[in-house]
């Protein structure tokens, strides 16, 4: 019978490639790394809505992970540990944002063309290549969620994001937010309400 | 069920129960509030394929951060590795508060002499809130050698002091002065007990940034004065 050291990197499960990244093995923290850095940055993406910050506080994610590795306890999934530590980064980025007004909460609907045009004039080259028409709508589509999801509050953002972007169970969600299942319910309850009045005009707009 | 009820536990994502079910097949509000909701859930799983691909080089820079992170322990690191640096820095601070509080405490008199304390009584008032005390006396010429250098004579001092507020507490460590404060200075008005002279010493305020500080060795001062028999 094979013990786990003996196993190659890639065919551990996480609990173990922790474990092991606990006692120092490198390899293992770097395939953790690799199974996680996609799904973390995107997720991170989603909540502050800019890329380079996305990744900055990805590789803080897992900069915590490995210092810290002695406090992981194995009572949650791997996953819910690695979140959690990517949603308090990502909370506290965007607090730190609205503490400095690092960003400006213009309204959605009153403004959504003007500042499209005015946002993308001097960043985007112009694309010569031809576009199809169902491109330009699934573009349009992500563009018009993204914002309205950026507006919500954080305590909102993080619950539907976990729920219906990530698709976690209201546990896990409610283990990675340290709150009531009861609570995390409620706020993604709240939070799809605030989406559909912020996207009611655009759902309206694509009715046949 | 209500329709608040049946709105609450409405969840586009999970299959709906019974009783809600029920409720929605005969109240069109709540249809339509569902409906609307399961559309929203629907954008959302849309963008939901929208995914940023994360920079090829993350893996050289997770490790270049790691390894600075390593360069630079932190101070909780260096606190929990090694407990008697930790203990010796505390150490440290508490000698170094003591022999503060130490030099601080050599420098205000702990007592005062019987002699001085009963033929001097000092107020200390501000040069912009004080009235003057009820028989203003010329001051004495010691005591205007010994007072600090001002522009305007006591008098000018003593009137302009009339417009402004004041307040009053004790100097520490000498229970016979009271002092009045205020932003601008103070003023010292000392009267000897056997004479009954009054005699004004100015003290321009010490400004330490955009605060005015009063002298704190005011009551010090005043009592070296005193054993040199200037008052």
């Amino acid at each position: 019978m094979a013990t786990v050291a003996s196993l190659p990197y890639h065919a551990r499960d996480d609990h173990e490639l922790m474990v092991a990244t606990r006692a120092g093995d490198e390899s293992a923290f770097y395939e953790l790394v690799r199974r996680y850095r996609s799904p973390i940055t995107n997720y991170i993406y989603r909540m502050v809505s800019d890329y380079e910050t996305a990744v900055d506080l990805a590789q803080e994610t897992f900069v915590r992970l490995y210092t810290h590795a002695d406090r992981y306890r194995a009572n949650h999934h791997f996953s819910t540990y690695i979140y959690k530590i990517a949603s308090n980064l990502a909370i506290s980025e965007l607090r730190r944002r609205k503490r400095w007004n690092l960003i400006s909460l213009v309204s959605f609907f009153a403004s959504s063309d003007e500042t499209d045009a005015g946002d993308d004039k001097d960043l985007d080259l112009p694309d010569t290549r031809p576009l199809q028409d169902a491109q330009l709508l699934e573009d349009e589509q992500r563009r018009v969620v993204r914002r309205a999801v950026a507006s919500l509050p954080e305590k909102y953002r993080a619950a539907i994001i976990l729920r219906d972007i990530e698709g976690l169970e209201y546990d896990r969600i409610a283990a990675i937010l340290q709150l009531p299942v009861g609570t995390v319910k409620s706020r993604i309850n709240r939070a799809r309400s605030f989406l559909r009045e912020k996207l009611r005009a655009y759902m309206r707009e694509r009715e046949p | 069920m209500t329709c608040h009820q049946v709105r609450a536990r409405f969840d586009p994502s999970d299959i709906a129960s019974a009783e809600v079910t029920h409720h929605l097949a005969r109240c069109a509000d709540c249809r339509a509030y569902a409906e609307e909701m399961r559309r929203v859930y629907d954008l959302l799983a849309e963008w939901k394929h929208e995914r940023v691909a994360v920079p090829e080089d993350f893996d050289d820079r997770l490790r270049h951060r790691l390894a600075e992170h390593r360069a630079i322990p932190s101070v909780r690191r260096i606190l929990f590795a090694a407990p008697s640096m930790a203990l010796a820095a505390s150490l440290l601070v508490a000698t170094v508060a003591g022999v503060i509080y130490f030099r601080i405490s050599q420098q205000t008199p702990p007592q005062v002499s019987p002699r001085s304390s009963e033929t001097a009584t000092a107020n200390i008032r501000p040069e912009t809130g004080a009235q003057p005390s009820p028989s203003p006396a010329p001051s004495l010429p010691s005591l205007s050698e010994s007072s600090p250098p001002s522009d305007t004579s006591p008098e000018e001092t003593v009137a302009a002091a009339d417009s402004l507020p004041r307040s009053r507490s004790s100097v520490a460590g000498h229970p016979r002065l009271a002092m009045e404060s205020a932003s601008t200075g103070v003023v010292l008005f000392i009267r000897d007990e056997e004479t009954d002279e009054e005699s004004i010493v100015p003290i321009p305020p010490v400004v330490f940034g955009s605060r005015p500080l009063f002298p704190l060795n005011v009551s010090t001062r005043l009592i070296r004065e005193e054993k040199r028999g200037v008052l």
